[in-house]
């Protein structure tokens, strides 16, 4: 099933996307600044606000957020943060790609479309490396854990912008198919990204729209990822939030999401073809 | 050159519209191209000639019929098909922001072609852009982009082509020296163009395609004979009154095609040349200042054609 051949051709036009990815994004060189110290900007904001809420009452909600992690739940909202932008990396790329009329040479060429996905989903990631590695470097100097823990959090935010990217992916497709229904998908997800409780705990809601908010798969990512990183530090505490459904969650997504997406994109670009320049 | 490389049966392609109306853009389209032919499609824009061969290199499916590449149905066997096949959108599939070289790098990995570099070299020399290569493709000429596209096509080496419009907007040198690259390649190719010069030039046979529907598939030598008959004449007369009465006896002649009236006088098109003579004393009449022999547009062949 996997040949050594197949796995070899694939990993070839995933790193050829990646490089042509980040020549086409770097041909001017003021990019990288503006990718990776723009989003610093976002951290302000919560950073006041939870100061001023811990400041008042060091356990201010109920849960497992207090002042002496809440710095830490935002580094990582933020790291979080520098993939959000996958949401809609593919529709600007794919956009891009429909009005240089260079999108058919990526649809022609033998090339399978879930490579197109991580291939475009590994540039962007190292376009915001600088800012992801600096945080999660912060986070660990400040709340140091056990090596082991600090890969489970790296692969929980791979399998973040995994999702991510399915999600962005399939609003890219509709970019090209029909930019009408890109725009309403955007705007639909953005509203799920929204309200998954990235920066702050679910209890900042009211309790009636608590089982909204766990019907949304991101809320879960977002808060086995900072248990993860808390568990290296109160095991105990932690370990009393983590959920068998955060597990099966974020496992099933994460393998699910790439294939739909791929599949997806696969018959309706087939079907549609490229509308709208 | 008798194996049949593409064939297509009752082939068509409708797009909904947002009216609630269908525009049919190619109408039962049934035709073959054999191994080592160069088949043109002509046709005016809108056609349904970049539809056909979006069809045909798997980018685009069809609402009923069939078409088949190398046997296999550009439905169920995209991946095998796109494997073998080469397609130029004009000047398209080249990134501006890269430089020549990195754009075909780029595509000789997706397709994971060995040795490379060597052939990028080979074929940019043979093309005569090798001393650009290094240069960001946004500072290069149209006819220098059409080169790096044709590079990416050659570069894959592809037993099919699909050439769509491949030397629209160049300038006569260019285009002869890439008909005759094109010429030299001796493989399968599919070309389109809505420029029946280009056509003549480097197919051996031509299918006209008007409104998704085609109107005639013959060989170059036939369609040269039908457009060496047919002729489009310019007229110059000034006399308003004369004109009038000149436009009236043209309208009666029976062998004149398409009669257009300009600010300087007519543009008649006649479909056989054999009636000159009779032309000419009936323009002798008038107080006529020039007769002149116009290339026939697209829309005079479609005309004749249509017949």
């Amino acid at each position: 099933m996997f040949k050594k051949e197949v796995i070899i051709k694939n990993i070839a036009q995933i790193y050829s996307l990646i490089i042509k990815d980040l020549k086409l994004k770097f041909r001017f060189k003021s990019e990288f600044i503006v990718e990776n110290f723009i989003p610093f900007l976002s951290l302000f904001f919560p950073f006041i606000i939870f100061n001023t809420l811990f400041s008042l009452e060091s356990q201010f909600f109920e849960g497992y957020y207090s002042i002496d992690n809440y710095i830490l739940f935002l580094l990582l909202g933020y790291c979080v943060e520098c993939s959000i932008f996958l949401l809609w990396y593919y529709q600007e790329l794919f956009y891009d790609e429909k009005i240089w009329k260079t999108l058919n040479g990526l649809m022609i060429a033998p090339i399978k479309k879930v490579n197109v996905l991580f291939g475009f989903l590994i540039s962007g990631l190292i376009t915001r490396s600088f800012s992801i590695i600096l945080t999660i470097i912060i986070c660990y100097f400040l709340y140091p854990i056990p090596f082991y823990t600090l890969i489970i959090v790296i692969v929980i935010l791979l399998a973040i912008a995994i999702t991510f990217a399915s999600m962005g992916f399939i609003i890219g497709l509709f970019e090209i198919v029909n930019e009408n229904i890109s725009a309403s998908l955007s705007v639909g997800i953005s509203f799920i990204a929204i309200v998954s409780c990235l920066f702050y705990p679910i209890e900042i809601f009211p309790e009636s729209v608590h089982p909204f908010i766990k019907l949304n798969p991101l809320y879960y990512y977002f808060d086995l990822l900072r248990l993860s990183w808390w568990a290296g530090i109160e095991f105990r505490e932690a370990m009393s939030y983590i959920t068998i459904i955060h597990v099966l969650v974020v496992v099933i997504f994460t393998i699910i999401m790439p294939i739909i997406a791929s599949l997806f994109f696969l018959k309706i670009y087939t079907k549609y073809g490229v509308s709208g320049y | 050159m008798d194996e049949n490389i593409i064939e297509t049966f009752d082939l068509t392609k409708e797009y909904k519209l947002k009216t609630g109306g269908k525009i049919v853009a190619l109408n039962k389209i049934n035709m073959s191209i054999k191994k080592g032919e160069i088949f043109g499609l002509l046709g005016p824009n809108g056609a349904g000639k970049t539809t056909l061969v979006s069809i045909l290199s798997t980018l685009l499916q069809p609402t009923s019929g069939t078409a088949q590449v190398f046997g296999l149905d550009v439905r169920k066997y995209p991946n095998k098909i796109k494997n073998k096949i080469g397609l130029m959108l004009g000047d398209e599939i080249v990134y501006n922001r890269m430089t020549g070289l990195d754009n075909l790098k780029f595509f000789a990995r997706i397709y994971r072609i060995k040795d490379y570099k060597e052939k990028i070299n080979q074929i940019t020399t043979s093309l005569g852009i090798n001393h650009k290569l290094k240069e960001y493709v946004s500072n290069y000429s149209r006819g220098q982009k059409l080169r790096i596209a044709i590079s990416r096509v050659l570069l894959i080496e592809p037993e099919v082509l699909f050439l769509d419009e491949p030397l629209l907007g160049l300038d006569p040198k260019t285009t002869r020296e890439i008909i005759k690259i094109l010429f030299d390649l001796k493989k399968t190719i599919l070309l389109t163009s809505h420029q029946m010069s280009i056509v003549e030039q480097l197919c051996h046979r031509i299918a006209f395609l008007n409104r998704g529907n085609i109107i005639k598939i013959d060989t170059n030598d036939n369609f040269i004979n039908i457009l060496m008959h047919f002729v489009r004449i310019g007229i110059n007369i000034d006399d308003k009154e004369q004109k009038k009465e000149l436009r009236n006896e043209l309208k009666n002649l029976n062998y004149i095609t398409n009669l257009k009236s300009t600010k300087t006088g007519f543009i008649i098109s006649i479909s056989d040349k054999k009636d000159y003579p009779s032309l000419l004393s009936c323009l002798g009449k008038y107080p006529v200042q020039k007769v002149q022999e116009i290339d026939p547009t697209l829309d005079d062949v479609f005309i004749e054609l249509s017949k």
